[in-house]
């Protein structure tokens, strides 16, 4: 496997990337884990946060229920209630921070159908999802009860919420590249279903100067594996930031905006891009229970380090360093620093 | 655009430790001069007069310069102190016998001084011919306002090739430079004020070796090199054996050298001596708050505090959302331009979107008056009670055609003197001239207006006028795309249709600096850099 951070100048895959990619790769993931937050300094500007989050989606892609399939109906479900209970009366369009309403995003109540057809969800009835037809576009439409059909649940994955990811692709769609992550990871045992099914467990919070910078800086990152060349932005399957219909593995926090791009629960491992979007996800609500890797650069005016610095030792009186895990890390690359930390244990 | 992470870490892997050469230059006339003045501010610190505040912040700036950059011993050292503290006979008078000693101690020193060739500058041009004849590639961090004397020095050294990236001015250019062999600051290592530097010089070097002029008694900062990822873990001594293995900084091997006689040093502790540091305790003692300062030319600049918002234009044409709010350093960048809006009709009339009717009167006579007799000018002004130290150059600044902004006295008192030593008043033919405000207020209203000061009542309608302002902004873009090809500050006129009136500025974004202490009523507006320098932290 090749490596170039400019489309030119292959090289065999460097010290530092081989570093970060094993970093989110070896994250530890066993349910009774205690929140962990780790802070990366790098000495220069980076995809650095790209490269842990592709190790941690790799590592995703190991685990078989690591995916939106199951429990999709229960996300239906919830997007229902939310968009019927709160979003279609809501006054305020769409600040769920003013309101104090609990959610982090609007839910529209459009689903789309596997034939391409939007429909809005009308009823909640039972605990199950009543939806009534309405035109191919977002235009809303007045329907009579007697329209309103019933979203079945084992027919819960042939919809898609509106905005969000496939759950499960079907066959005719292209799989991820399974030989490009194999070989970033070559002890990785990837199971195939994963390649087309989407998962929300990870989330990549962008640089705060916009998700278009973000994906600019992942483009220029190159990996050849074979006959073939991929970039870091295509294999991290943001949704949105590739043509192709492919799962998405992973979910967007716009870090300027903060708006999350699919917000079906809370995913347990958040990786943020720079100083800024750090420290916004370790304040957002959504996150208050995932972990956060934080992949920063040394060459930022000292308030922006100073300010990093205080929020680590404002964690000092539920946290610990992990000594633990720091003791499995690789060989840390010249110039790059780790801090460790775990809660402690009430 | 970044230079590529594999390069950077592959050069500290392959360096591993680096060298830290910091050479301490002494002169006992520069060390009288030094304590003299040092003295002064301390005793002067601590007077709630006015002028002695203003002498004190003045001896402030001229020594952070004096002790961070490589100055020509020469007359001006001399004039600057005389222009500081005014005419000789009256400072005794003034400030009693003790101060009078003190000033006549120091500006006997800079006399002498005139006399010999700064010592630091003679280092820095040794070390500048050793890195060139051993064909090493070095680059010089300084602040913007410093580079002159740099410039100076290097136009002596014959076959040293000057290049404008041979500068490294901020966090930004440390950034965005390549590796290199050298990097020579004047200055201690300190992270805020006049010698400030990124951390990343020691925590992240893109050089192999660091030579450091200082003059004696200099210190460097402590914690400077400041990596946020140890912070956790301060009572774990980095040598531990997990420290190490979680963190793999630069090693620095430093070396240390002295040069001259350190006269003045005996039976004082070293950090007695330093000013930076004392001068930066000072600051932090009183009410300022922390601001972020964006400079919009080669002279002005305005401050922000620090997450604040700025409305702002990102010319790109690929650019997501062109008008917007942005946090200066984070989310406004260099290349953006800040927008000041100068409205007419949201409260005060049409007084504000005159914009130039004013300062055309005022200035003409200013003009006037100065090719008649600029020392009878100063004198009058001096006399009416306009005490400000530079007054022959602050004068040839007021009458300089309106720019970026209407330039101008800083001080609303200082401007009413002004109008008045003029004569200036009321224009017979203008439709104002028996309006119930002074004129001298309509005037400085309009040059507050063109510093950029939100003269609208109250945040609400603040916030109104700025989303409409927005509105009115985004229908304009191809318009402002195109004024904005050159990058240099313009002006559009918003059209009559939107329900507003007046100009709205916009500013090219030339660099964003942190470390400033700065009162309220300093932010937003926009202000000459020689104003700005007091507030260095």
């Amino acid at each position: 496997m090749e490596f170039s951070e400019s489309k030119h100048g292959w090289i065999s895959l460097p010290a530092w990337s081989r570093f970060l990619i094993d970093f989110g790769y070896e994250w530890p993931t066993d349910e009774a884990r205690p929140r962990r937050i780790a802070l990366i300094s790098m000495p220069c500007d980076s995809a650095g946060a790209g490269l842990v989050a592709l190790g941690a989606m790799v590592r995703g892609l190991t685990n078989p229920d690591a995916n939106d399939v199951h429990g999709y109906h229960e996300a239906l479900l919830r997007y229902a209630r939310q968009y019927l209970e709160s979003c279609r009366s809501c006054e305020m369009r769409c600040e769920p921070q003013e309101k104090r309403c609990g959610y982090s995003e609007e839910a529209s109540g459009f689903v789309r159908y596997k034939d391409n057809k939007v429909w809005e969800v009308s009823e909640l009835a039972f605990g199950s999802i009543w939806y009534a037809h309405t035109f191919p576009s977002t235009e809303r439409i007045p329907v009579s009860r007697a329209e309103r059909r019933w979203l079945s649940p084992k027919d819960a994955i042939d919809w898609q919420i509106d905005g969000e990811a496939w759950p499960q692709l079907g066959d005719e769609s292209d799989p991820l590249p399974i030989d490009a992550y194999s070989n970033l990871i070559p002890t990785a045992s990837i199971v195939k279903e994963n390649l087309r099914r989407s998962f929300s467990g990870l989330c990549l919070a962008g640089r705060t100067v916009g998700e278009a910078t973000t994906r600019e800086m992942y483009s220029l990152i190159h990996f050849r594996i074979g006959g073939s060349e991929h970039t870091l932005t295509e294999l991290l399957t943001v949704k949105g930031w590739n043509t192709d219909r492919r799962a998405s593995r992973i979910t967007y926090l716009n870090a300027r905006t903060e708006t999350i791009d699919r917000g079906s629960y809370p995913p347990s491992l958040v990786v943020a891009d720079g100083d800024l979007s750090f420290l916004k996800v370790l304040s957002f609500p959504l996150f208050q229970r995932s972990d956060v890797i934080g992949v920063i650069h040394r060459a930022i005016e000292r308030d922006n380090l100073e300010a990093l610095g205080n929020r680590l030792n404002g964690l000092r009186q539920w946290y610990e360093e992990d000594t633990d895990l720091v003791g499995h890390l690789h060989q840390v690359p010249m110039g790059i620093s780790v801090a460790l930390l775990k809660k402690r244990f009430c | 655009m970044s230079v590529a992470a594999t390069q950077i870490l592959g050069f500290l892997e392959r360096r591993q430790t680096f060298t830290f050469e910091r050479n301490e230059i002494a002169h006992p006339e520069f060390e009288n001069m030094r304590r003299n003045l040092r003295q002064i501010v301390m005793k002067f610190h601590e007077s709630d007069d006015y002028e002695a505040a203003e002498i004190a912040k003045g001896v402030r700036t001229l020594l952070s310069e004096w002790l961070t950059t490589p100055i020509t011993f020469d007359t001006s050292i001399e004039r600057s102190l005389t222009e500081l503290f005014g005419d000789r006979a009256t400072i005794s008078s003034r400030w009693g016998f003790d101060i009078a000693g003190l000033y006549e101690a120091a500006r006997k020193a800079a006399v002498n001084l005139a006399t010999v060739e700064n010592p630091v500058r003679k280092k820095l041009k040794e070390t500048i011919e050793k890195v060139h004849l051993q064909e090493l590639r070095f680059k010089i961090y300084c602040h913007r306002r410093a580079k002159h004397h740099f410039d100076s020095l290097l136009a002596s050294l014959e076959d040293v090739p000057v290049t404008e990236d041979m500068f490294l001015h901020s966090v930004r250019d440390y950034r965005d430079s390549e590796t290199f062999d050298v990097l020579i600051k004047v200055g201690p290592l300190r992270s805020k004020g006049s010698s400030s530097a990124p951390d990343a010089i020691l925590t992240a070097p893109r050089f192999e070796a660091l030579e450091l002029i200082v003059w004696s008694g200099s210190s460097d900062e402590p914690g400077f090199g400041y990596d946020p990822s140890q912070a956790f873990h301060d009572d774990a001594p980095l040598a531990s054996s997990w420290a190490e293995s979680a963190s793999r900084l630069p090693k620095w091997s430093v070396q240390r050298s002295s040069t001259g006689t350190d006269h003045g040093l005996g039976g004082l502790y070293e950090t007695d001596w330093d000013e930076l540091s004392v001068f930066a305790q000072k600051i932090q003692l009183g009410e300022n708050r922390a601001a972020k300062l964006v400079h919009v030319d080669e002279e002005h600049g305005i401050f922000y505090q620090p997450y604040s918002r700025v409305l702002s234009f990102n010319p790109p044409a690929d650019s997501r959302q062109p008008i917007g709010w942005r946090i200066p350093g984070e989310t406004l960048v260099e290349g953006m331009f800040v927008i000041v809006p100068n409205l007419g009709d949201v409260g005060l009339g049409d007084l504000q979107a005159r914009n130039g009717y004013y300062s055309r009167i005022w200035k003409s006579q200013l003009r006037e008056e100065v090719i008649s007799n600029l020392d009878e000018l100063v004198e009058r002004l001096r006399s009416a009670g306009l005490d400000l130290m530079h007054l022959h150059g602050a004068i040839r600044n007021w009458y300089k055609e309106p720019g970026t902004v209407i330039h101008a006295p800083q001080k609303s008192a200082h401007f009413e003197i002004l109008i008045r030593v003029l004569g200036v008043d009321d224009d017979p033919s203008s439709s104002e001239s028996h309006s119930a405000i002074p004129w001298w207020k309509r005037a400085w209203m309009e040059i507050r207006s063109s510093r950029g000061e939100a003269i609208q009542a109250g945040q609400l309608e603040q916030e109104l006028v700025d989303e409409q302002l927005m509105t009115v902004l985004a229908s304009l873009l191809p318009d402002l795309t195109r004024l904005a090809t050159e990058h240099r500050a313009f002006e559009l006129a918003v059209p009559p249709s939107s329900g507003m009136s007046g100009v709205v500025n916009f500013l090219p974004v030339t660099a964003i600096e942190a470390g400033f202490s700065v009162p309220d009523g300093q932010f937003r507006v926009v202000q000459t850099l020689a104003a700005i320098d007091q507030w260095r932290d």
